[in-house]
């Protein structure tokens, strides 16, 4: 027990040794080189994560500029299209008003000219009948040439009563 | 008749602690092989348990010793797991521990001195290593200086055996004088005798748990050491 034994030491001594490389060799240097890996494993993950939080946040702001941006430009699109809209509206109106204008005033130009021509077929039927009246009034006939005469004479007696 | 009077006798043709060292390292190698055969990510049982460990040895050797720990790792971990293995084993009736045996711990400091010199010089150079021993001190001062680092080196092996080895060896001797302390007087007839059984019947169990937790202390104890020696050896800087 305390004697020191040169032998049994130096066997105990291999023994340690060898007992040291193999267990490392199968054992613990995998297991410690297995929990190395797993430890840079876990630290690039979690830096994986964070780089990624940190690229959703930037992201998450572009988006959020941009949306800002979009917003920004409907609203700036929805007013010019309301202006345009106001502006086309006055535009359709006016030529509405214009339109309905020049039809009114054609269709009085018209109404005025089928008054005229009326007015005039209306005269001449009057003279004619008129003629008519006083030939069988008279009994006897006029030569035509008698009757071209006094129906210029009957117009033209008529005609500033018609512009009265 | 064996001196730990609770041993078996053997009758072996080799030396008992050679064959409990054996035993330890067989325990060790059954361990380690159920723990590390299906690694897995999520270490659980004595995965957990291995890399615990392994973990706290690797962890104390990167402080004590510095950027060149990974390459001592083997040794510091072979030293905790085999003295703390060989201890625990005192605790079990019918084994001994094999560091109860000066020859063992003896084999264990003589490790611990060559490995200290021998990675000391590989990694300083024999002239630098040697010349920490001078000290800063005066010229004539250096060679009373040497003597007593000289000193100082070779007690360092005599401690780290002597110490485990009386550690274990009391906490042997104590469990085995209690269990014959009971086996004498509880079969004695002698009334006083038998009331007398109690006291060692009930201070064993604690002093295996006192037993437990030196078995701990004094493996921790040996590999912190080594560390230290080595580290102040390897290291350039170092005062010692």
């Amino acid at each position: 027990m305390m004697e020191l034994n040169g032998m049994l030491l130096s066997v105990q001594v291999a023994t340690f040794l060898a007992a040291m490389v193999i267990i490392w060799k199968l054992f613990w240097g995998p297991l410690t080189r297995f929990m190395k890996e797993r430890s840079s494993q876990i630290a690039g993950d979690l830096e994986r994560a964070e780089r990624g939080k940190r690229d959703i946040e930037v992201l998450e702001a572009e988006y959020s500029t941009r949306l800002s941006d979009l917003e920004a430009r409907a609203q700036q699109e929805i007013k010019d299209a309301l202006a345009q809209g106001t502006k086309l509206k006055e535009q359709i109106l006016t030529e509405a008003r214009q339109e309905a204008k020049r039809i009114l005033d054609k269709a009085q130009g018209d109404l005025s000219q089928e008054r005229e021509r009326v007015v005039r077929e209306l005269r001449t039927h009057i003279t004619e009948l008129s003629l008519q009246a006083v030939e069988r009034l008279l009994g006897q006939g006029l030569d035509a040439q008698a009757q071209k005469h006094l129906l210029n004479q009957f117009v033209s007696d008529l005609e500033p009563a018609g512009k009265r | 008749m064996s001196a730990i009077p609770e041993g078996i006798e053997y009758h072996l043709p080799i030396d008992l602690s050679l064959v409990m060292s054996w035993l330890a390292v067989s325990i060790i190698v059954l361990i380690s092989w159920l723990g590390t055969r299906r690694l897995a990510k999520v270490p659980a049982g004595l995965q957990n348990l291995l890399e615990w460990v392994l973990g706290i040895i690797t962890d104390f050797a990167d402080d004590l010793v510095g950027p060149t720990a990974p390459r001592y790792y083997p040794l510091f971990a072979m030293l905790f797991f085999f003295i703390l293995v060989s201890n625990l084993m005192g605790l079990v009736p019918g084994l001994v521990s094999s560091t109860s045996r000066l020859s063992t711990t003896a084999g264990l400091a003589l490790i611990v001195f060559v490995a200290t010199h021998y990675f000391g010089i590989r990694e300083r150079g024999l002239w630098n290593y040697i010349k920490r021993w001078f000290g800063p001190v005066p010229t004539w001062l250096k060679p009373f200086m040497f003597f007593i680092e000289i000193m100082g080196e070779l007690a360092r092996p005599l401690s780290l055996a002597f110490r485990l080895f009386g550690n274990i060896l009391a906490k042997e001797i104590l469990l085995g004088v209690l269990a014959l302390l009971v086996v004498i007087f509880l079969p004695s007839g002698n009334v006083i005798q038998e009331a007398l059984s109690v006291v060692p019947i009930i201070l064993r169990p604690l002093i295996i748990l006192l037993g437990l937790l030196v078995s701990v202390i004094q493996a921790f104890v040996f590999m912190i050491l080594a560390m230290v020696y080595i580290g102040g050896a390897v290291q350039a800087h170092s005062g010692h």
